[in-house]
């Protein structure tokens, strides 16, 4: 999912745009989910995937779905603090509307 | 003989503008759009993007390295012609900063010519243009790779079917800058700042294929976007003046006699007096004889205290519709935006009758910038009007100089076709209002100087006062050959 959410995104708002959104949402999820790491330190150009692949790999499935969902969750809702939820939503369509891979998007964002 | 190609016009949803413009801005062109920075310039692009990007005629939007993309759409977003649903499918943003970063241009190039031939857009925009500048100076590109770079982006757009803008940070405008030179269209903003007061004014520098109206125009950023205020166009008729024409009552029973028979339609008069001689009373009373023949009729008010809750008669105008009111409430106007909102209200109530009131109003509430040229924007903005074929009342207040003979104030006497001074005068021991028709242009019309009072809100107008001599002078002497009392000159006006 994160793919295709760079993949949506980095046309629009750049990789770096995408890596600085990327890091702030890792920051604020890990203060309630400390396992999912912190950003690296100093300007990030990209997202490591593969690190946060790691950190889930090392979680139960149900913390691991968990975490994934609240990083997301932070993440769209940073977007919608920046953009609004009608362009956000406009953005993240082919990611966030229902697909086979939404499940984790299509929950309440209050849970 | 071959047809020359025609030039499709494409209108830039921008209201205004394609009046400056000449029609709107020619099919494939060529843009730049340039000024300093908050002059509204990426707001430019994203209101006619907005307003042309369609699905048949999609449009890129390439950002470079000037405003992040996220923040742009951020404060984009808060103008009514932000359509959110327009994102991803008839317009789509592309970011290049990775690109422009290293200062290479070729590649900066390659990726738009990739985008655009991939997408086919109709209408391509780069934003901003300066950071593509500024990225290739770091790498001591050489102005002629630059203009290599522009021109054959110009050629690759142009090809490509593609009317393109390119948004300009900040060019100086005596550069010799090779962007001017491949551009078809240089739309210039800028900021004029006077004390507290910020003025924001486009020029069309360059507009290959037609005549755009020269100078420099002023336009206003709102919730809605960016409206322009063309400059004042106006045509003078030059037969007009030799045709009798219709002549308009004034609604104050003997005043019609004085000027000749009423006012003649289409003519522009001032009321000129000092303060509390009744010039708003005699404006309303034009507005309701108007109103009573059918006429629709639109007042600008500038004063402070709004003209309505003042004047009875036009509070009551206003209210039963057959007045409009135009009240700007607005600071650091210029005569052309009042004359838009003027004439936007004549056109859409057909109004025939127009007030003024009052010109002491209006300058205070002009931007400092345009208080210099008052006296020749007021003559553009009469002159517009009249052209239109409306008459126009002005009014204006002139402090009483008993030494000093003036009939309007701002040296405005010529420009208007007809003149009502209005003065104090001492009889009595008692403040006495006169009257005095000053000229009326292309017609005779009375030389007296009248008494009068104003009544129940209206003016009631005297006879001449013959038994006084010296009224000009403010305090006038009794003629001693003719009777004090009984002789006519104010029987029956008592002050109300």
């Amino acid at each position: 999912m994160w793919r295709d959410i760079v993949r949506q995104l980095t046309p629009i708002i750049g990789p770096r745009g995408i890596a600085a959104l990327y890091g702030r949402s890792l920051y604020l999820t890990s203060i309630d989910i400390p396992w999912i790491g912190r950003p690296p330190e100093g300007l990030s150009e990209t997202i490591d995937l593969d690190a946060l692949h790691s950190a889930f790999a090392a979680q139960p499935a149900v913390a691991g779905a968990q975490g994934g969902t609240a990083l997301l969750h932070t993440f769209q809702m940073l977007l919608e603090s920046m953009v609004g939820g009608a362009l956000t939503e406009r953005l993240l369509q082919d990611v966030l509307l229902p697909s086979s891979s939404g499940d984790a998007a299509q929950q309440d964002p209050a849970t | 003989m071959t047809q020359p190609v025609t030039l499709t016009r494409l209108p830039t949803g921008v209201p205004g503008l394609d009046t400056v413009l000449a029609g709107g801005l020619p099919e494939y062109s060529f843009n730049l759009i340039a000024g300093p920075p908050g002059s509204g310039k990426t707001t430019l692009a994203h209101q006619i993007m907005f307003a042309l990007a369609s699905p048949e005629r999609p449009a890129l939007y390439f950002t470079v390295l000037g405003e992040p993309a996220l923040k742009m759409l951020r404060y984009q977003q808060q103008f009514e012609f932000f359509d959110a649903a327009a994102i991803n499918s008839s317009i789509r943003f592309i970011n290049l900063s990775d690109e422009a970063i290293g200062g290479d241009l070729d590649l900066v190039l390659r990726r738009i010519v990739e985008e655009v031939t991939a997408a086919g857009p109709a209408l391509v925009f780069v934003d901003s243009f300066r950071s593509v500048m500024l990225a290739s100076a770091a790498e001591g590109t050489a102005t002629n790779q630059l203009q290599a770079f522009v021109q054959q982006l110009g050629v690759q757009m142009t090809s490509w079917q593609a009317t393109t803008f390119l948004i300009g940070e900040y060019f100086s405008e005596t550069e010799a800058n090779p962007v001017f030179t491949v551009a078809d269209g240089i739309i210039w903003l800028r900021q004029s700042v006077q004390r507290n007061s910020m003025v924001r004014k486009l020029e069309i520098m360059k507009m290959r294929g037609q005549a755009t109206m020269p100078g420099l125009h002023t336009f206003r950023i709102t919730a809605a976007g960016i409206k322009v205020f063309a400059s004042a166009q106006y045509i003078v008729d030059s037969t007009s003046s030799e045709v009798a024409l219709p002549r308009l009552s004034m609604g104050v029973p003997k005043l019609d006699e004085m000027l000749g028979g009423g006012l003649p339609n289409g003519h522009s008069l001032l009321v000129a007096g000092p303060s509390g001689s009744g010039k708003s009373i005699l404006a309303a009373s034009f507005l309701a004889e108007g109103a009573r023949r059918g006429e629709h009729g639109v007042i600008a008010s500038f004063e402070q205290q709004p003209t309505r809750r003042r004047n009875p008669l036009l509070a009551a105008l206003v209210a039963s519709a057959p007045v409009s009111l135009v009240d700007p409430g607005l600071l650091d106007l210029s005569i052309d935006e009042i004359l838009l909102l003027l004439m936007d209200e004549i056109e859409r109530t057909g109004a025939r009758r127009v007030v003024i009131d009052s010109l002491s109003g209006l300058e205070l509430g002009l931007a400092p910038t345009f208080r210099d040229d008052f006296r020749e924007s007021l003559a553009r903005l009469v002159f517009a009007l009249s052209s239109g074929g409306v008459t126009v009342l002005v009014t204006s207040e002139l402090e009483d100089r008993y030494t000093d003979l003036r009939f309007s104030p701002y040296g405005t006497a010529f420009m208007t076709d007809a003149i009502i001074v209005q003065r104090y005068i001492e009889v009595d021991s008692r403040l006495r209002r006169m009257m005095a028709i000053v000229k009326v242009r292309g017609s005779a019309h009375s030389d007296e100087l009248r008494e009068y009072a104003i009544v129940d809100g209206q003016i009631v107008i005297g006879e001449r006062l013959e038994a006084e001599e010296g009224l000009l002078g403010g305090r006038p002497t009794r003629r001693r050959s003719l009777p004090r009392s009984g002789g006519g000159g104010r029987e029956g006006i008592t002050d109300a």
